[in-house]
């Protein structure tokens, strides 16, 4: 039993993945808005006097955006913004540099 | 990791040759590391770009003072024309490196994963083998 590729395996590793932009995008927006969601709501729950303090700061890159529930809609929708255009682009420069 | 005079194939050939499904073929692919790496790159150098830039050009001074915190990270980031070059240096450097090595980890950890499929198929058949033998 050898550690070396038999060819059929050899030939499957040959294919190289090309990416699909749009899903990729989608993906990406899901995981970075859901992630931002997550994190702001957590925060609203846990409460405190300053709840967020660091987080808010992202209110002034993503303009309406603060720790509160509302917020959190608000910045589910620019990551997801984000996300997506990271994505795609991402696809799209990965299968124009793969093609190479 | 992949010998110089790689030549790529297509799927569809691929699969038909192996008689394997294409989606089986699609998972156990390979991930150009060094076209992730380049992409990825050059998207961390334009986001922090358009970060540095943006703030810098409406005067925004708060935000400005937050991003400067990336001078950490990246010695020699200072907010102003030059700096946003360093960093932007910086940020395709760090993108290109951890697009490289997701896709080689990926692409190790698959072939590891096609031998130790090989091996079991082939401990499976001899197992069989010798249970008809005795």
């Amino acid at each position: 039993m050898s550690n070396k590729l038999s060819s059929e395996e050899e030939m499957i590793s040959r294919v190289v993945i090309r990416m699909h932009a749009t899903l990729i995008g989608v993906v990406l927006g899901l995981i970075f808005g859901l992630g931002l969601f997550f994190a702001t709501i957590w925060l609203v729950f846990k409460g405190g006097p300053r709840p967020g303090v660091h987080l808010m700061l992202l209110g002034q890159f993503f303009p309406g955006y603060s720790v509160t529930f509302l917020g959190s809609l608000v910045g589910f929708f620019y990551a997801f913004a984000i996300g997506f255009v990271t994505g795609t682009f991402l696809g799209f420069l990965y299968n124009k540099f793969a093609k190479q | 990791m992949l010998d110089p005079g790689f030549q790529p194939a297509n799927m569809d050939e691929v699969a038909q040759r192996t008689s394997l499904p294409r989606r089986v073929v699609l998972v156990l692919a390979y991930v150009n590391a060094k076209a992730l790496g380049t992409s990825l790159g050059i998207i961390c150098g334009v986001w922090l770009f358009l970060l540095t830039f943006i703030p810098l050009w409406r005067g925004d001074s708060q935000a400005l003072r937050s991003i400067a915190l990336l001078s950490q990270y990246f010695p020699g980031f200072r907010i102003g024309y030059t700096g946003i070059l360093v960093g932007v240096v910086y940020a395709c450097i760090a993108g290109f490196v951890v697009g490289y090595l997701f896709a080689s980890i990926r692409n190790y950890l698959v072939h590891s994963y096609m031998i130790f499929l090989r091996r079991r198929g082939e401990q499976e058949a001899a197992s069989e083998l010798l249970d008809h033998l005795m």
